[in-house]
């Protein structure tokens, strides 16, 4: 018996969806969308990017996705496969790799990231972190942390590391740099989701704006 | 194996088709949705050149004559949609590797208007009605292009119910196991001879074993007024398999069914009946298994959300050999969604509610 069958059917609720990577990220937009009083949107998470051209799939048969009036698909761009750093393909194949998906279901294909496509349903896909960079959510989160006074400390703390021939993830590195900035928390939360429930984000900095116009035009 | 079947006028399907059929297909769907109606409709296409399937289909509803009266109308009406006689029923399916379809059209060809007035006295007057449905015609179209009329009527003298039969080339064996076992326990036992002879018998008895593994054997006893079919359980004495419990009775319906229409299509109603939650994955390991040993495409419908997620997980990534579909009634009519194999794979993963 698959874990899936262990909890409820999962089914379409609202007539706003958003579709995110996993539980991390569907407590963040959860949280998100709280702090935007824009309840009304039924956010899924999907248990990774893999599972987004699956679960769009079965998304559009339920019996209630005809009342779906938006929807909008919110992923990584992660790194480009066998990119050894940073070179900022990785968000116009992720952007493409959605698209494809919607226009597989027969779902509106938006003309550009973050911008939503007439529908019905009206649909919209934002690449993590910005749409053009390399990346994901925690780089995000990490710019709109810059100013926290923590930022410094945790910049010495990877300095330190790598001075003393530590290794760490390279392409990981946001998420290691976000963990030590929650460390510091006076409740400390190493996963982004909860962190975000707990308050820990600040959602008004100007880093989250775009995610939040997508996210106003969603609701 | 048929890879779609469309089916119009036909109880409460007005126009339904579905294509991309599979070796195993499981229907959803809420209640009166037509799930039952659409294996009843691949049913009559087995039976093309068979009228009298027109009746059995109603016995399996639970439809009896009534002896005083033996009138089929209450029978055959209830085939139209819409209880509507002036409309063609038509049930047209394809092959596999078959490049011409296969069609049925039933009509009632002489259903009149009978003349006459209410008394004067009576608040709603009518002047005429609809006469009884006393005739089917069954005119099908075979794979090879050749087409067979036969008919199904009623005595007038008499009140008997006659139909004539038709040998066909393109014959497909089809079974139904209604949604309730117990009455076709009888024929069951026949079958299950006949396997037994064959040496096939095995098959059906690991099927049980599933349910109960303290069924060591199977066994037909001659009694007065039939044969009974008994399971040694390791007691003292054998158990009548109908006392085993409806999951048992259920089960083995399935497996003589499923082992007899060798090379056809087996109807399973509520293929859930009866079963506990933890055998499910084995039943359908074993269902797949059997199935493609004999070569049987199955129909099957339920309710069961576990059912469907075991299946889902008992077939795995591949599901070349299930198909989900859900008759949804939209519209005012009944249309089928299909769960293309990446839908499955959502359904199960994501944990979609697929029944509607």
């Amino acid at each position: 018996m698959s874990a899936a069958s262990e909890k409820h059917a999962l089914k379409v609720e609202k007539t706003k969806l958003l579709i995110v990577e996993g539980e991390d990220e569907r407590l963040l937009f959860s949280a998100l969308l709280k702090h935007l009083a824009l309840e009304d949107v039924q956010v899924l998470g999907v248990g990774g990017k893999s599972m987004i051209k699956r679960t769009v799939a079965a998304l559009v048969l339920d019996p209630n996705f005809s009342s779906v009036k938006a929807l909008a698909v919110v992923r990584d761009a992660d790194f480009a496969e066998g990119a050894g750093q940073a070179n900022n393909a990785a968000a116009p194949v992720a952007f493409r790799s959605v698209c494809d998906v919607l226009a597989a279901n027969r779902l509106a294909v938006p003309p550009k990231h973050g911008v939503f496509a007439p529908g019905p349903p009206r649909t919209a896909v934002f690449i993590l972190p910005d749409g053009e960079s390399d990346g994901m959510l925690e780089d995000l989160c990490l710019t709109a942390f810059t100013s926290d006074p923590a930022h410094p400390c945790m910049d010495r703390y990877f300095t330190c590391l790598t001075a003393a021939g530590i290794a760490h993830a390279s392409n990981r590195i946001a998420k290691a740099r976000m963990h030590a900035l929650l460390a510091s928390r006076r409740e400390p939360e190493p996963r982004l989701g909860m962190a975000a429930q707990k308050g820990h984000l600040d959602f008004s900095a100007p880093a989250f704006g775009p995610l939040v116009n997508l996210l106003r035009a969603l609701g | 194996m048929y890879t779609s079947i469309h089916i119009r006028n036909f109880r409460s399907l007005d126009d339904l088709t579905i294509d991309g059929l599979k070796r195993i297909n499981l229907f959803v769907g809420k209640n009166n949705a037509g799930k039952t109606s659409l294996l009843e409709g691949i049913f009559l296409l087995g039976g093309a050149t068979s009228p009298n399937v027109a009746m059995t289909i109603g016995y399996l509803r639970g439809q009896r004559f009534d002896a005083s009266r033996p009138e089929p109308d209450p029978i055959w009406r209830p085939l139209f949609a819409r209880l509507d006689t002036t409309k063609e029923i038509e049930i047209i399916a394809r092959r596999e590797e078959e490049a011409a379809e296969r069609r049925l059209s039933i009509t009632a060809p002489e259903v009149s208007l009978v003349e006459y007035a209410t008394p004067p006295e009576e608040d709603v007057a009518r002047a005429g009605e609809e006469g009884p449905v006393r005739e089917l015609q069954f005119r099908y179209l075979d794979a090879f292009g050749d087409s067979i009329t036969r008919r199904a009527s009623v005595d007038p003298k008499t009140g008997a119910v006659s139909a004539q039969r038709a040998q066909r080339l393109d014959f497909v064996r089809s079974s139904f196991v209604s949604a309730r076992s117990f009455s076709s326990l009888t024929r069951n036992m026949d079958q299950f001879g006949s396997l037994l002879r064959r040496k096939q018998d095995h098959q059906v008895l690991e099927a049980l074993r599933l349910l109960d593994p303290s069924i060591k054997r199977l066994e037909v006893v001659p009694e007065a007024g039939g044969s009974t079919i008994y399971a040694d359980m390791g007691l003292a004495n054998l158990v009548p398999l109908l006392v085993c419990g409806e999951g048992v009775v259920r089960m083995f319906s399935i497996a003589v069914e499923l082992t007899a229409a060798s090379g056809g299509v087996l109807l399973i109603d509520e293929i859930d009946n009866g079963l506990h939650h933890s055998v499910m994955p084995n039943f359908w390991t074993q269902l797949r298994e059997l199935s493609r040993l004999h070569d049987v495409q199955i129909f099957a419908t339920t309710h069961n959300d576990e059912l469907i997620r075991s299946a889902l997980t008992a077939f795995g990534e591949g599901y070349e050999d299930l198909g989900l579909y859900r008759l949804d009634r939209r519209d005012g009519g009944v249309k089928a969604v299909r769960y293309s194999e990446e839908a499955l794979r959502g359904v199960a993963e994501a944990g979609f509610e697929v029944r509607g």
